[in-house]
């Protein structure tokens, strides 16, 4: 399809769909989608898309996902998407839309979970969608803001310790025609709490959907987030996802974003630092075969002095799949004493494997510490042959090292059953790209 | 137990062995000499199975089995061990879990059931305190960051616990110190025994001090030039290489 094209498809469901007027949208997502047509989806000569060819994306016609039958799913159906041994609530977005009666444990919890379907917050949540950059960033998040049928709000109150890791699943239902689903998370963590977030995408059914999901996340003075967000869509679906986070003074930040599924995938994450004193940690893997693109996309604002930043994404490429990683660091003129580091390293798999990295580097205060490197290359060789002269065989030793590069990313995950459970999809990757 | 014959092997389209014969009996300890270049390495990594170099021409036969038919792995299942010249690192995977790896598919490879990682850590800590190893390198990435002494002794332990039955040493005197000499000289000492043989390659007499060969070869531009015992390493530290370049060899 055509821009134009593209855009008078996405009227079509724009009008097509329910009328969220009464909780203070309507005009919200007018706007939206006004910046939505002017911009458009972003074109190949975009800086920013240079190496993410999204032309497949644009010639399916997809409809807007319709609603869940809840009835027709059986909450243990969804075992396998939960990570055994997390006692904290599951939280189940189905299709866009919260399903109440597909989650478990929601009650009693120290936090509040809302949508705009929920009277009391729909005001709040309004005012974040509106001040949120997705509003405008492109025409991704624009069509979100336009297009979402509900948003999911988690919103932990000062000086609370959330013990339990926090599971979201957004779901995709999957149907004979192709559907676009638009998950919309806000999460707010108050002043001095904490809490570990875990933001999963998938589906029951291989099939081709498009999920274009924005997550709005706010960290307040001296509160924490542990994030880990696992993009494991059907292989044939197309995922666009963004990050907004924000943190105040003392505020730490700490991400792991796994990227597994999909044709074609991108993460976005935007982390501004607007207090001094505040820490992110920004860890990646992405674990690409066949003919998957995988595209990770980061900007670290540095807005206010003393911060510091560390980010490390890691990829590693079977078959013909591509990885592209562009890592950006912004230290604004007041950003004086800013730590920030910055890694991203590929193993090809294959000769038919590529990476394209970008690295950029924007300093505008002098008093500071930067550095990036990035490097792209394959199972060493001399190693390969020194485990095997051991008696290792060949695939298993192939596994260790990979295991021993991946790993690098995911050290950071302080939870041991998140850990195993994402050791147990790394495992997976190894024992489907070796055979 | 060991019978090379006419042994040919190029790396990059070059020749480097260019036909070496050399029969290893249970017991033995053979100690492989020759300047710098001539193919020592290149024929310890010929046994172990290194894909890089190509054989041409000539056998290997371990106990009757032709052993250029088997990969690496297979050939370490058989009892081959080679302690490289220059131990390479492997970061993130820890030298324990390594060896444990190496262990039960070695014990696997055999019959045997795995050793649990309790009776594992028991037996190892055993053989490090003979080896002298320090304790945190057990826990560390294989060989990173070790100093060069470490990494040999490190090759020594893994020989230690993996019992070979035909170790071929390369070079592993080289770069330690004279008490780590001792050690690691203990350390093969005490494995000998009448089922296992040891290929030691070196540049010092010093070394066969401790670990007294059976036989000495000298190995000049990928030949086999000169054969003797013992005392034959004491001539060549005494004359040097020249004497047999000029063809007395022979
Ligand atoms: N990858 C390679 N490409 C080309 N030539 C090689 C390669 N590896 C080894 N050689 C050559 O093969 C020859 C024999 O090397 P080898 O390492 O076997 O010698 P060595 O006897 O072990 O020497 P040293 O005593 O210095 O360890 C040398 O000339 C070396 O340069
Ligand atoms: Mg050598």
């Amino acid at each position: 399809m055509d821009t134009k094209n593209i855009i008078e498809h996405f009227s079509n469901l724009y009008a097509g769909q329910i009328d969220s007027g009464k909780i203070g949208l309507a005009a919200i997502r007018d706007e939206a989608f006004a910046r939505f047509s002017a911009l458009g989806f972003p074109k190949p000569k975009d800086e920013e898309w240079r190496f993410t060819d999204i032309s497949p994306l644009l010639d399916i016609p997809f409809t807007q996902a319709s609603d869940v039958d809840e009835s027709g799913i059986l909450a243990q159906s969804l075992d396998s998407f939960w990570i055994p041994d997390v006692d904290g609530p599951k939280i189940v977005v189905a299709n866009g839309v919260l399903s109440k009666g597909l989650s478990q444990r929601l009650n009693n919890l120290p936090f509040k979970i809302s949508s705009v379907y929920d009277a009391k917050q729909a005001k709040v949540i309004a005012e974040f969608v509106k001040n949120s950059p997705a509003a405008d960033s492109n025409g991704f998040t624009a069509l979100n803001t336009s297009l979402m049928r509900d948003a999911l709000f988690l919103d932990v109150p000062a000086n609370t310790n959330v013990r339990e890791p926090v599971q979201i699943l957004f779901l995709s239902s999957g149907s004979e025609k192709p559907q676009a689903i638009f998950p919309r998370l806000i999460v707010r963590i108050g002043r001095n709490s904490r809490m570990t977030l875990i933001e999963s995408y998938a589906s029951r059914h291989e099939s081709i959907y498009f999920v274009n999901g924005v997550s709005d996340i706010h960290i307040e003075e001296n509160a924490s987030l542990h994030h880990v967000r696992l993009q494991a869509d059907s292989a044939s679906a197309f995922h666009i996802g963004h990050s907004f986070v924000e943190q105040k003074q003392d505020s730490r930040y700490q991400s792991c974003s796994i990227s597994i599924g999909s044709r074609i995938s991108r993460h976005h994450i935007s982390a501004i630092l607007d207090g001094s004193g505040a820490e992110t940690r920004l860890d990646g893997l992405y674990l690409g075969k066949g003919e998957q693109l995988l595209d990770n996309h980061t900007l670290i604002d540095h807005k206010a002095a003393h911060c510091q930043s560390h980010e490390l994404y890691r990829g590693v490429l079977a078959d013909k799949a591509r990885g592209v990683f562009s890592g950006k660091i912004l230290v604004e003129r007041n950003a004086q004493k800013t730590d920030a580091i910055q890694n991203n390293n590929g193993l090809l798999l294959s000769e038919e494997a590529r990476i394209d990295s970008k690295p950029q580097l924007e300093i505008y205060a002098d008093d500071v510490r930067c550095t990036h490197g990035a490097t792209v290359g394959q199972l060493d060789d001399e190693a390969l042959f020194y485990l095997k002269s051991r008696g290792i065989g060949h695939n298993t030793a192939k596994g260790i090292l990979i295991y021993a590069f991946a790993e690098e990313a995911l050290k950071n995950i302080e939870s041991k059953p998140i850990r195993t459970y994402v050791d147990g999809i790394l495992n997976r990757f190894f024992r489907e790209v070796n055979t | 137990m060991l019978k090379i014959q006419n042994l040919h092997a190029n790396i990059e389209g070059k020749e480097i062995l260019k036909g070496i014969d050399l029969q290893v009996n249970p017991g033995e300890v053979h100690a492989i000499m020759g300047p710098n270049g001539s193919g020592k390495s290149t024929l310890a990594n010929v046994l172990a199975g290194r894909e890089e170099y190509q054989v041409t021409q000539g056998t290997i036969l371990l106990d009757d089995q032709n052993l250029l038919e088997l990969s690496p792995e297979e050939r370490a299942r058989k009892g081959i061990f080679l302690a490289f010249q220059y131990p390479v690192e492997i970061p993130g995977v820890s030298n324990a879990y390594f060896l444990r790896t190496a262990l039960n598919e070695i014990r696997k490879a055999n019959g045997l059931e795995e050793m649990d990682a309790a009776d594992f850590l028991m037996m190892i800590r055993r053989k490090m305190k003979k080896i002298e190893l320090d304790n945190d390198l057990l826990h560390r990435p294989v060989n990173e960051g070790f100093s060069g002494g470490e990494k040999k002794k490190n090759e020594i332990f893994q020989m230690a616990v993996l019992e070979p039955r035909l170790a071929i040493l390369d070079e592993t005197d080289s770069g330690l110190d004279i008490d780590a000499l001792r050690v690691v000289a203990n350390g093969v000492n005490s494995l000998r025994n009448e089922k296992n043989a040891f290929i030691v390659v070196t540049h010092y007499q010093r070394l066969l001090d401790y670990i007294v060969p059976d036989f000495v070869h000298v190995l000049y531009k990928g030949q086999i030039v000169k054969s003797g015992t013992k005392e034959l390493a004491l001539e060549l530290e005494e004359k040097g290489y020249d004497w047999l370049k000029n063809g007395n060899g022979r």
